[in-house]
């Protein structure tokens, strides 16, 4: 993020929203965010996943920098009547799974929602000349990011995740 | 004591005194003053004991101890009768040791024989078995008393009496007078600051070691006094290359998850396909690639990355850090009968790492923190 408030260009974090209990951990509460939300153009945007139809109601925080126009654009491709659930993503379910698991990759309108976001504010960049080009890359870096984007091109919808719990 | 020069034996002569063999002399058993005090108690004890002894008896003992308590009884009892309930004046009251005295005497001169330590001996048996049972039925409170009186400053005039209390002193600093083994020089203890300690013991630490993982909530508190001199101001929107009319994008989604139908990788792409720039897009997680995914802070990806951040090549960042060390669900209690169950790692003043991590807890926290 300092990258881009220093060069330019977009970002948005994705975590749980801060939670109710003060006490409670959250990098949106810690002292670092608290400071840089100072920024202007830094905001801090609490969304409940369940609008882009997550089973859960999976409150998250979405922290967006040069997005003014973030909060419109995702709520426009919000699901028209969502249904708000009524179960916690705690504990584990019938099959011992871990209830957080599915809720580990967002809805697929959501991953719309965000890209669409991301995709209005580039052409407002574009179609306000708000863009600048950089100087050619080293032909190392060039290769490497060639590589990498080839690599995260296949598709897999048949691989699986793991789990964010680790036994102690 | 006398003295007289003598000359070393012959064996011996010329030896200095180093190349003479030290001899084990005679043990020198010191006699302590204690001791030496014991000493002189125990015969003096032995003395007295034997004091005690009779030399002559009378003929009939019993009997003749019998009438002179009955003697004593009857004096004793007729002088209460006498002067109470209204009282003795000090002259009357020793009517009753001359009475004592005078029944004594006449046992003496009943029997012709020298049993003065007899006669003491039975008066004291009866002045201890006797004399109770009649102050007991004086049933005045006075005369019990003055009686007492009368018969303590009487028997202790007695030799047996006087050597009796003297056994009895003898025995008792006898049995309470030991000599105790000699005890280790010690500093003497001090009323007010007790006994002595090691030297470091009142050391205080002026100068605690700094420990930054334990100063996290006062480093969180200066951070959050922190405040933006100059607002920086919105740069241009980094282009990583620039075909011909059409621009082009690098974004990167960092812990992007794995790739599937209708993820943000492809509906970006749908979407740019539709507008009139392109993008790339580099989904970096470990589901997608182990080589290109891990974003460790050492491995070459994001080395890469960093360069590119750095030179400002990248439009745009979408971040989903794991939340695994952050989530709220630590803080659900665990199920009966569970041994293994996530704890909590972080609070809101220690985001960084609770104290009294294990090690794994606390590279976990590590790893998490770094993401952040």
């Amino acid at each position: 993020m300092a990258a881009h408030i220093a060069y330019g260009g977009i970002f948005v974090a994705e975590h749980p929203a801060p939670p109710f209990l003060e006490e409670r951990p959250s990098i949106w509460t810690s002292a670092v965010v608290q400071t840089l939300l100072q920024l202007p153009d830094l905001v801090l945007h609490r969304v409940q996943q369940y609008r882009w139809g997550a089973t859960a109601v999976k409150p998250t925080g979405l922290l967006a920098w040069n997005l003014p126009f973030f909060r419109k654009d995702l709520y426009s491709l919000s699901l028209p009547d969502p249904v708000k659930p009524d179960t916690a993503a705690i504990g584990k379910d019938d099959q011992g799974n871990f209830r957080t698991s599915k809720h580990k990759e967002y809805p697929k309108a959501f991953c719309k929602a965000l890209a669409f976001v991301v995709a209005q504010q580039f052409e407002r960049f574009v179609r306000s000349h708000g863009t600048r080009s950089c100087p050619a890359a080293p032909e190392v870096l060039d290769q490497w990011i060639a590589q990498a984007a080839a690599a995260s091109t296949p598709v897999r919808d048949d691989s699986h995740w793991l789990p964010d719990f680790q036994h102690l | 004591m006398t003295y007289e020069s003598t000359t070393f034996p012959h064996e011996v002569l010329g030896l200095a005194r180093r190349e003479a063999l030290q001899t084990a002399g005679p043990e020198v058993e010191q006699v302590t003053v204690i001791e030496r005090q014991r000493e002189e108690w125990s015969q003096e004890l032995e003395r007295c004991l034997s004091q005690l002894e009779f030399s002559v008896l009378p003929e009939d003992p019993l009997q003749c101890g019998a009438d002179l308590g009955d003697a004593l009884s009857c004096a004793t009892q007729a002088w209460f009768e006498r002067f109470y309930p209204q009282g003795p004046s000090v002259a009357e009251k020793q009517l009753l040791p001359e009475a004592w005295l005078g029944a004594m005497c006449d046992t003496l001169e009943a029997t012709a024989l020298a049993i003065d330590e007899w006669v003491q001996f039975a008066f004291l048996a009866w002045g201890d078995h006797w004399l109770p049972d009649i102050v007991a039925q004086l049933l005045d409170g006075q005369a019990e008393y003055d009686v007492e009186d009368l018969y303590a400053d009487f028997v202790a005039d007695l030799p047996r009496f006087q050597t009796l209390s003297r056994i009895s002193a003898l025995r008792s600093s006898l049995r309470h007078v030991h000599d105790e083994p000699p005890q280790a020089h010690r500093q003497k203890v001090s009323p007010i600051f007790g006994p002595p300690r090691h030297p470091t013991a009142h050391t205080k630490i002026q100068q605690a070691v700094p420990r930054p993982y334990g100063e996290q909530e006062e480093w969180s508190a200066r951070l959050r006094q922190c405040k933006f001199a100059t607002m920086p101001t919105i740069a241009a929107c980094p282009l990583y290359r620039t075909l011909p009319d059409i621009p082009t994008f690098l974004f990167v989604h960092l812990f992007s998850g794995r790739r599937r139908t209708g993820d943000f990788h492809m509906e970006l792409q749908n979407f740019a396909l539709q507008k009139n720039w392109r993008v790339v897009i580099l989904s970096l997680d470990t589901a997608v690639s182990i080589e290109y995914g891990n974003l460790l802070h050492h491995t070459v990806s994001w080395r890469a990355l960093e360069e590119c951040y750095l030179a400002g090549r990248i439009a745009g960042t979408l971040c989903g850090p794991p939340c695994e060390t952050f989530s709220e669900a630590r803080f659900t209690p665990p199920p009966e009968g569970s041994d293994h169950w996530p704890r909590p790692l972080r609070s809101f003043a220690q985001l960084f790492g609770l104290e009294g991590l294990s090690a794994r807890e606390l590279r976990q926290c590590h790893t998490g923190g770094n993401f952040f």
